[in-house]
């Protein structure tokens, strides 16, 4: 009974809960954690049912391998000639996308107990917190285009507010540059989007223009002389690829459009830099397969070459910049920005190991990331400062922080053990493997992966050097420094053991996507080569 | 034509008349206000006059209903459809809201200003019927010179100065749409709209044709606020009294939007041999978009703001005039509802701003945390005004563009494609400046020099506006199911 609607309780259960908060008075802050975290904690135990009922084997990609659909007309709209508009409320999961539910739902749970010394309007925080869940997940799971345009807008607001109010010192400044790059970023979606739905249509001769992103890949129906179709005027379908890869790339964020990651980062609060990193970046590398890659697969070779340079130079740049940090948040703001370089270039490889690469590196980016920033949490709320240079040798005072500060930061830096390796190295097999038998990349695109990861390496154990060994000095005498406390301990134990429990068994996740993937790899292929000839044929 | 048939004629544009009935309810009801004004006294039984107009307007919104005439009648001047009874229903709703701005008891305490009230309403009602230019002009006029008036009626030196400075603009705007219409009227001896199309047939020189039509859309897009015929707007929205600028934000712009679109449909058919007018229409329409958003930027006085928002707004509306399919008449329609809803909410919003003595953006600094239900109204209300989902202010801007688009596969004209791109960039721009409102009520903390008020009555209306423009985004065919 409930595994029939589980993606609609996925999504409704956070915005349930705000629900509730919005009737329980202001000053009762204890509660609100609470129901937060009981909110949250439905969500994995969902998300955990969700994984076990999934059928890891179902081969393909496409609307036959999506599992627990659940589909509904919502808004149908009869626009006089030229036919009618068909919104649907369309959730399913495949291999691409269950996942980042699994994501979302560990990362979320850790934001609320990373949440607990939230003092500021409480109330106000958990129910944008419950919100953000909600379109977190809905933009993860929805198959209509306009549910998950929806879901992705919706996400932005909470997102200012939660930095706007509770975040540092120029939380204006940051909290605005994030809405207007992202929402820069939609708007070019946005306008594929209408270009889209005028195209497509429900079936072949049907006058019901649909939403449907599985409707969408089909290139039956595209209207003959739609402008998005496969008629004469092609460029357009290839500029519509561009605009979306451009809409995701800010949200990914890949360089150039990363800049306004850092800002967001350094001024938001810990959970939220832990969400932000840990699941909305997710968001923009996830739409390159779901969206931009799935309804335009003849662009993926062609540009392959392009967004593999934008991967490197987003893994090798960040990873310098990254260097210069003297803010320890900034620098692991930095090394986001380099880790979804990888993602990239998996993408870009389209070969099987790259693309389960990337993927992994999603994931495992988000349960490190989300670590890393709950580490600098950890400074930060004891001293309300994490300037590298003010510390030294905290080894010898806090040696539990360290020692899982030596974890986050090997798993960052791809030690072999931790899920971070066998992300990069899957994605690193790609790149090679696409540049010596496919050549849709260059070689040296996969050696200045390679450099990056060593970049990596370097920046993280400088810092670590830094901050960690040598004689204990601290800036301020007046600092006081315990250790890691329980409610510590609670967010950084079930991180680090799952950074390390998919390093050693990458199996646990990659059975789940590797079919997907499979599908999503020869999809890119053979429809490529059909939509190829149909706009050659339409020339 | 014999006595027989003129006899039969009479009767029938008698009969025809029954039509205007709600038109006469309006006329009548406004003068039993003036009387009663006379008869108990300046000054006094105000709440009384408010809740005569507002039964006058319930009355006539139950007539709408009533006497319908499909299609053309008395003589062909007047049209009505199942559209025009909803405008009219929209209309009454604009003004019985902008009635209830509770601040507005000074005003009220005129008589005169429900009377014009009510007035503006007639006006308007005229408007969208009209499909004869001299009919036009007379209900055009009944609306600007009512508009002067009611904005004076902020008293002082700053409401007087901007009731001239509003009158001047706009009698040389008058003038000159007056002097195309003679020019039309010249040309083609008739002023049907429908008849303007026969000129070129007859084979004049389009020369003339092209100047009084020129002149004649200068006169409209002046009533719009379309740049470079905005001017006026700031200084009007900032000194006049708020209902009243609630009112003529809204009413007569949808009213001779509505017109413009049917009367550029009639000289569509013309073609290419006038000027094209399509591409001065996106050259305007994407100018006052830009200018509109980027002078909004600046502004913190919250009336300025709202007046370069809605010149922004005017250009995206125009849009739809561009496209001219039935499709964007519907989006125009859908747009011109949520937007008449929306704008009446903020203005309300203003409306308690200015009891509590705030003018500014910046003054709301930390309020939201106080009154919390009416913060996150007021954020439904501007997210609407972006255009962002889930609000009707996203569905009426993917109507409008949707139909743009689909005009661009059609004609495949670039200005097209730019009207598109550039359009939609404007909704990022418009970010910025809604976006401070939210901003400081949430974000800023609060500077504790004023201790405002806030009833509940505001509470809830504004929260009912903020539930319309969601519902107008999940239900949004019940809402064009109800336009058309």
């Amino acid at each position: 009974m409930i595994l029939d609607h589980i993606l609609s309780w996925l999504i409704f259960v956070p915005l349930l809960a705000a629900g509730i908060m919005l009737f329980v008075p202001k000053d009762k802050a204890q509660l609100f954690k609470i129901i937060a975290l009981a909110a949250t904690a439905v969500e994995l135990m969902l998300s955990l049912v969700l994984l076990a009922g999934f059928d890891k084997g179902l081969e393909g990609y496409g609307a036959s391998s999506l599992q627990f659909a659940e589909k509904m007309d919502w808004i149908s709209l009869n626009i006089g000639s030229f036919g009618s508009l068909l919104i649907q409320y369309y959730v399913a999961v495949d291999g691409l996308n269950i996942l980042m539910v699994l994501l979302t739902a560990i990362v979320m749970l850790i934001g609320v107990i990373s949440s607990w010394s939230i003092q500021k309007s409480v109330k106000g925080y958990f129910l944008l917190y419950m919100v953000l869940t909600t379109s977190v997940v809905g933009c993860f799971v929805a198959m209509d285009l306009f549910l998950f345009f929806l879901f992705f807008e919706f996400m932005l607001l909470p997102m200012y507010f939660l930095i706007g109010i509770w975040g540092g010192k120029r939380r204006e400044y940051a909290s605005m540059k994030f809405y207007i790059y992202t929402l820069v970023g939609s708007l070019f979606i946005l306008m594929v989007m209408i270009g889209l739905n005028l195209s497509v249509v429900e079936a072949p001769g049907s006058m019901v223009h649909t939403f449907d992103i599985m409707k969408m890949m089909d290139p039956a129906n595209y209207l003959p002389d739609a402008l998005l179709g496969f008629g004469a005027a092609t460029d357009i379908r290839m500029w519509a690829f561009v605009f979306l890869m451009i809409g995701f790339a800010i949200k990914l964020p890949a360089v150039p459009v990363h800049t306004w990651l850092p800002d967001a980062h350094v001024e938001a609060p810990t959970p939220i830099s832990v969400v932000l990193a840990g699941v909305l970046l997710k968001i923009g590398g996830y739409g390159f397969y779901r969206i931009a890659y799935s309804i335009f697969p003849e662009y993926a070779t062609d540009f392959a070459w392009v967004i593999g340079l934008f991967g490197v130079l987003a893994i090798i740049y960040a990873a310098l910049v990254a260097m210069a940090q003297s803010d320890l948040k900034k620098l692991i703001a930095y090394s986001s920005v380099s880790h979804m370089g990888f993602v990239m270039l998996g993408l870009a490889s389209l070969t099987i190991e790259g693309n389960s690469g990337a993927m992994f590196q999603m994931f495992s980016h988000g349960v490190i990331s989300a670590l890393l920033f709950i580490l600098v949490g950890v400074i930060y709320d004891r001293t309300g400062n994490r300037e590298i240079g003010n510390f030294s040798g905290l080894a010898s005072k806090m040696p539990y922080f360290s020692a899982t500060v030596l974890v986050g930061f090997f798993a960052a830096l791809g030690l072999p053990g931790f899920s971070g390796f066998i992300a990069e190295f899957l994605v690193l097999i790609g790149a090679f493997d696409a540049a010596v038998n496919d050549a849709v990349l260059s070689t040296w695109m996969a050696i200045a992966g390679l450099v990056g990861l060593i970049l990596g390496a370097a920046y993280f154990l400088w810092a670590l050097q830094r901050m960690f060994f040598g004689k204990f000095w601290i800036k301020d005498e007046s600092w006081n420094l315990p250790d890691l406390d329980k409610r510590e301990w609670f967010m950084i134990l079930p991180l680090a053991v799952l950074a390390i429990l998919f390093g050693i068994f990458p199996g646990l996740l990659l059975d789940y996507s590797n079919e997907t993937i499979i599908g999503f790899v020869e999809y890119i292929q053979s429809q490529s080569e059909i939509n190829v000839s149909l706009i050659s044929g339409g020339n | 034509m014999n006595q027989q048939g003129f006899h039969s004629y009479l009767t029938n544009l008698i009969g025809e008349f029954a039509y205007l009935l709600p038109e006469l309810t309006l006329i009548g009801g406004s003068l039993l206000v003036v009387l009663f004004d006379l008869i108990y006294g300046r000054g006094k039984q105000a709440q009384i006059k408010t809740i005569l107009t507002l039964f006058v307007l319930a009355v006539t919104a139950m007539l709408v209903p009533m006497m319908k005439a499909e299609g053309y009648y008395l003589n062909e001047i007047l049209f009505q459809d199942s559209t025009t009874h909803s405008l009219k229903y929209l209309f009454l709703f604009i003004a019985g809201a902008s009635l209830l701005y509770p601040n507005s008891k000074r005003q009220s305490e005129t008589g005169e200003y429900q009377f014009l009230v009510l007035m503006i309403v007639l006006g308007g009602f005229f408007l969208i019927q009209v499909r004869n230019l001299l009919l036009f002009y007379v209900a055009l006029e009944l609306v600007s010179i009512t508009s002067y008036v009611l904005i004076s009626f902020a008293f002082g030196r700053k409401g007087f100065e901007a009731g001239i400075k509003y009158l001047l603009f706009g009698a040389m705007s008058s003038g000159l749409m007056l002097y195309g219409l003679s020019l039309i009227y010249g040309l083609t001896g008739g002023l049907e709209i429908s008849q303007i199309a026969e000129v070129y047939i007859q084979g004049y020189d389009t020369t003339w044709l092209n100047l009084s039509l020129l002149l004649f859309m200068v006169g409209i897009f002046f009533k719009l606020s379309v740049v470079p015929f905005h001017i006026w707007s700031p200084d009007v929205y900032q000194a006049g009294p708020t209902s009243a600028v609630a009112l003529i934000s809204v009413l007569p712009k949808i009213a001779v939007l509505v017109f413009f679109f049917h009367f550029t449909q009639s000289i569509a058919v013309l073609g290419y041999n006038i000027f094209d007018w399509k591409q001065v229409l996106s050259a305007i329409a994407l100018l006052s978009m830009f200018v509109g958003n980027l002078s909004a930027l600046r502004q913190d006085n919250a009336k300025r703001m709202m007046a370069y928002s809605s010149i922004a707004h005017a250009g995206t509306l125009l849009i739809a005039i561009v496209v001219g399919s039935d499709f964007a008449y519907e989006a125009m329609l859908f747009y011109a509802v949520v937007y008449g809803v929306m704008n009446i909410a903020l203005f309300y919003f203003i409306d308690w701003m200015e009891e509590n003595d705030i003018q500014n953006i910046s003054e709301l600094a930390g309020l939201g945390k106080q009154f919390p239900l009416w913060g996150v109204a007021v954020t439904i209300i501007l997210l609407s005004l972006i255009g962002l989902p889930p609000t009707g202010g996203f569905s009426a801007k993917l109507l409008i563009f949707s139909a743009l688009w689909e005009e661009y596969i059609k004609l495949d004209q670039a200005y097209l494609l730019w009207l598109f791109a550039l359009g939609l960039l404007n909704a990022a721009l418009s970010l910025f400046y809604y976006l401070k409102v939210p901003f400081y009520l949430f974000v800023k903390p609060s500077v504790a020099k004023l201790s405002p008020q806030l009833s509940i009555r505001r509470s809830i209306y504004l929260s009912i506006a903020a539930l319309v423009v969601l519902v107008a985004f999940f239900k949004t065919d019940w809402f064009l199911g109800w336009m058309l």
